[in-house]
């Protein structure tokens, strides 16, 4: 009658070694101290269902991990495996040092690298910071852009803005329905670098600015007049709209020529398109 | 007695077990969010219907998807397809439509929701890879990969990525690099840059 519950014992006793043996190293994955190197071993997941109904089949062949002769030489054993160095304990938060990081500037050969995306760690999404009935425009160099307005329950209304002309919307983005876009246009002879606009959203008026990048002044114009006169458009303002911003835009008036852009408003930084941290890189 | 101890022994084995696992594969619960009265998402029922690209399919990683318009969130970044939509890739739609002179702008993710990405596989394709963009006026494109960068997302190359071009251009985005656990954020974008084939 004992002997049943040691071997039971026992063999739950080795199971917690063996999670402790390797849990450092899991633990370690996606330091890039240590260059983890998968060797085909996985087939890697099975591609995610698509969450809608035609954003499909992604499959993730992870089959061929043909690893290129210029790449660090891992010891493969078939499984995840940390190349003898200090053992680096990966944390949240914690970041590599920089230089244990390459980074190729240009890569025209694929660098054939695995990932496995089978390892998560602490991998939840960002919280929404959604903050309804406020908005925002933007305006590239060309002169236009776009406005972008939170509004949960439907197309905003009464949108005014001052120096601008709507051109078209609103759409939704396809990102996020309840952002709504309207694409603007500045009118000709508006030299500010800031304008603001208003809207209505759910019978809530709602204020925001436009901000425009910057076009470099083609001469330098030291005799700066200050505009009196604003180009307060109201645009596209439906009838009835009550709601035109009331500010006054003073700005010194260089003659700007504005270049034409094919990207109407260039972002700035880069772009968040992961958030599971399964993916793993070495350039 | 000795039974006892046993089973406390087992007991705590168990224990040690469950935490380990728990380290490395248990959702993080979210930060309690704060009350938000409005809806945490709404339905796109009416999506810009301008001349846009409809899919995009990258053969040479099994990589297709329709294409969602999108512009940029109320930070000025350009708005990504929800997370719990990975495999949902978007065009940004103040870059010109694909085969429009200009640098065309489509972006997934590399991963969101513990699960592959759309572009999951997108930093394996070399110069000479086939990219197709179908468009809403029933133009079908193919484009070539003429290169592939991995820049860090602090040092994001504008001028390279959104600058005027003499033909048409596409750039495949998505993200790479390092996972920073407490930014839930790749440190990383990739970016791919295709030509329009002749």
């Amino acid at each position: 009658m004992k002997k049943p519950l040691g071997r039971l014992a026992g063999a739950v006793l080795a199971g917690a070694a063996l999670t402790l043996a390797s849990a450092p190293a899991a633990f370690a994955q996606d330091d890039p101290t240590t260059p983890v190197e998968t060797t085909a071993t996985s087939e890697s997941t099975d591609p995610p269902a698509p969450a809608t109904s035609d954003s499909s089949t992604s499959e993730t062949t992870t089959g061929d991990a043909s690893t290129p002769a210029s790449a660090p030489a891992p010891s493969t054993t078939g499984a995840i495996e940390t190349p003898a160095g200090p053992e680096v304990q990966t944390t949240e938060g914690r970041r590599a040092p920089a230089a244990a990081k390459p980074r190729a500037a240009e890569e025209s050969e694929g660098s054939e690298t695995d990932q496995d995306a089978a390892e998560t760690t602490d991998t939840s999404a960002p919280t929404d910071s959604y903050t309804n009935n406020a908005g925002h425009g933007f305006v590239g160099l060309g002169g236009e852009g776009v406005l972008v307005i939170a509004c949960a329950s439907g197309a905003p209304g009464n949108v005014a803005t001052v120096g601008l002309t709507v051109t078209a919307g609103p759409d939704q983005d396809g990102a996020d329905g309840r952002y709504w876009n309207y694409d603007v246009r500045v009118v000709d002879g508006f030299t500010g670098t800031t304008a603001p606009f208003s809207w209505t959203c759910d019978g809530q008026e709602g204020h925001g600015d436009v901000s425009f990048e910057q076009v470099t002044p083609p001469t330098s114009d030291t005799s700066e007049t200050p505009t009196t006169s604003d180009t307060t458009t109201s645009a596209s303002s439906p009838p009835g709209s009550t709601s035109t911003p009331d500010t006054t835009q003073t700005t010194p008036a260089p003659v700007l020529t504005r270049p034409a852009v094919q990207v109407r408003y260039a972002p700035q930084g880069g772009v968040e398109t992961g958030f599971g941290g399964t993916a793993r890189f070495w350039f | 007695m000795k039974r006892t101890k046993l089973a406390a022994a087992a007991a705590s084995a168990l224990a040690v077990i469950a935490v380990l696992a728990g380290c490395g594969s248990s959702p993080t619960p979210a930060p309690a969010a704060a009350a938000k009265p409005a809806p945490s998402s709404v339905p796109v029922t009416k999506p810009f219907k301008g001349l846009r690209p409809t899919s995009v399919s990258i053969p040479k990683i099994g990589a297709k998807s329709s294409l969602v318009s999108v512009a940029v969130n109320l930070e000025g970044k350009i708005s990504v397809p929800s997370v719990k939509t990975p495999m949902q890739a978007a065009w940004y739609r103040l870059s010109p439509v694909p085969g429009e002179v200009g640098p065309a702008v489509v972006l997934g993710h590399v991963d969101g929701d513990k699960k592959p990405g759309i572009f999951y596989k997108l930093k394996d394709l070399v110069p000479g890879d086939e990219v197709d963009i179908d468009r809403s006026d029933g133009k079908k494109l193919k484009f070539t990969v003429d290169h592939l960068t991995q820049v860090p997302k602090d040092q994001f190359p504008q001028d390279a990525v959104y600058s005027n071009s003499t033909k048409p251009e596409l750039r495949l985005i998505t993200c790479g690099g390092v996972f920073d656990h407490a930014e839930h954020s790749y440190e990383d974008n990739i970016v791919v840059y295709a030509n329009l084939a002749p």
